[in-house]
């Protein structure tokens, strides 16, 4: 270090020089003042001691001044040195530390943009999710009342099934004792077929019998044309005839009403074939709706089990949707809560910022004072 | 002086009505059994056996050239009695006996030409014996 380059030491320097020709100069200032002939005397008589004692006294002050401001610099420089050392030091990681912190600042800033943008997402999810919770807790409770009003619609099936497969068994009953009265009908069918027989005998016997009395009535009246008899013979003629034509008409009346009870009993007996094999055939189809509504029965009692167990599911799911409602709805209170926070974040960020802002003047002007002392103990 | 009444037994074949004089034997009789005879004429229909007498029954359809495809119920005749020989012809039905007293002539037949009327002026023809027999030709 060259001592004429540092200020401080020109400072000291001039000050030191300054403190030494004061109080000459004072002196000789009162001395002039108060006694100006001594003076004069002296200057006149010792001129040259005079200027050689102030020329020693001059130098002398110049020397001591030089060693007191150099002892005095290096105790002052020194310290001060390091504590510009240490200030630079200090700057350089203080400018370091501002860099990092504005760094950190940005990502801060950059994440509480992303985060509120989240919070403000995931508040729109949030809400969308409610609506949606909202409607799907309505479709099920809807599902709910429906899949109710299907159990209570199956129940009654159920019922109806069950009272069907009774009444059913009635009928089916019922048709057993129509069945069995058939087969009554049927014998005495049978019964009347044989009678009918023995008056369609009888009948054909009356025929014979007709006939006889025909040919006996046309005999008889060719044997009457052939002799003459009295009026008696000619009643028993007439009578004869009569006989013919009652017992033809007889016989006439008793062919048609064998016929027609013949064609009856025919009728009565295919109608009551017929009849029986109806029966039969409904006792097999009344059978197979029976089998078929036991079957109906037992589907719609598994169905009413199933309805059962989807409306308890129902319930169950609705429950589990009130409950997401309510995550949701604390989710929405959290997501409030952060956009909070997040705004509390942004804040602090932005004093964050205004710190380093602060740290940067102070940094400057750190800067600014490690030039100075720089400047002013010679150091660049 | 008074018509003497001729006395005819009346009797059907189809619906038309003929009549037969009454003679010994007239009887309206039914039969079951005939017994065919072989290589006779189609007027002659078999024998049968009545009341101990062999009677020749007689096709009147045949023998009368009538036409109806419609066979009898039962098997009905009028028998007669000519020569000691017993006849029957066939009939669909008996009918009344009769006394008339005017019988006709239809010119325009050959066989079969006597007829009388009935009282509601219906034409009845009339069989008489010897043109059955002379058409029949069965016991010269």
């Amino acid at each position: 270090m060259k001592v004429f380059e540092t200020k401080i030491y020109l400072r000291f320097l001039s000050w030191f020089i300054a403190v030494a020709f004061l109080p000459l100069a004072a002196l000789f200032l009162s001395i002039y003042l108060f006694n100006s002939a001594l003076l004069q005397s002296v200057l006149i008589e010792s001129r040259d001691t005079v200027l050689f004692a102030i020329f020693i006294s001059l130098a002398l002050i110049l020397l001591l001044s030089l060693i007191a401001t150099k002892l005095l610099s290096k105790s002052i420089i020194k310290p001060i040195k390091i504590s510009v050392w240490e200030l630079s030091k200090v700057v350089g990681d203080l400018f370091k530390t501002v860099q990092n912190l504005s760094a950190i600042s940005q990502n801060n800033g950059e994440l509480s943009d992303s985060l509120l943008r989240s919070s403000q997402a995931q508040k729109t999810g949030l809400k969308t999710g409610s609506k949606a919770v909202f409607d799907m807790v309505n479709s099920l409770n809807q599902v709910a009342q429906k899949t109710k009003l299907a159990a209570t619609k199956t129940r009654n099936v159920d019922k109806l099934a069950s009272d069907s497969g009774d009444r059913s068994k009635e009928a089916l009953d019922s048709l057993v004792v129509v069945r069995q009265l058939l087969t009554e009908n049927q014998k005495l069918s049978h019964a009347l077929d044989g009678y009918a027989e023995d008056v369609k005998n009888i009948s054909s016997r009356v025929v014979i019998l007709a006939e006889t009395a025909k040919f006996l009535s046309l005999n008889v009246s060719i044997e009457a044309s052939k002799t003459s008899f009295g009026n008696d013979f000619s009643d028993l003629v007439s009578q004869i005839r009569e006989l013919n034509i009652i017992s033809e008409q007889a016989a006439e009346s008793i062919g048609t009403l064998v016929a027609n009870m013949q064609r009856q009993i025919e009728q009565s007996g295919d109608f009551s074939k017929h009849q029986a094999q109806e029966t039969d055939k409904t006792i097999k189809v009344v059978s197979q709706n029976i089998h078929f509504l036991s079957k109906i029965a037992a589907n719609m009692l598994q169905i009413s089990q199933n309805v059962q167990a989807i409306d308890q599911e129902t319930q169950e799911t609705r429950q589990d949707s009130e409950d997401i409602g309510t995550m949701i709805k604390k989710l929405d209170t959290e997501a409030k809560s952060l956009v909070g926070h997040v705004d509390t974040v942004t804040q602090t960020i932005n004093q964050q910022v205004a710190i380093i802002r602060s740290l940067n003047k102070s940094s400057t002007a750190l800067n600014a004072v490690t030039t100075t002392l720089n400047d002013l103990v010679g150091e660049k | 002086m008074t018509a003497r009444s001729e006395k005819f037994i009346l009797f059907y074949i189809g619906d038309e009505q003929y009549a037969l004089p009454v003679l010994i034997g007239n009887q309206f009789i039914e039969f079951e059994n005939m017994t065919l005879i072989p290589k006779i004429s189609q007027k002659i229909k078999g024998l049968i056996y009545h009341n101990g007498n062999i009677v020749t029954i007689i096709d009147t359809k045949e023998l009368l050239n009538i036409k109806i495809l419609q066979k009898n119920k039962q098997l009905m005749c009028l028998t007669f009695e000519a020569d000691g020989y017993y006849y029957g012809l066939l009939v669909d039905q008996g009918g009344e006996t009769l006394a008339v007293n005017k019988t006709f002539n239809d010119r325009h037949k050959k066989v079969f030409s006597k007829y009388f009327r009935t009282k509601d002026k219906k034409k009845v023809y009339i069989l008489d014996i010897d043109d059955i027999l002379s058409q029949i030709n069965i016991y010269d």
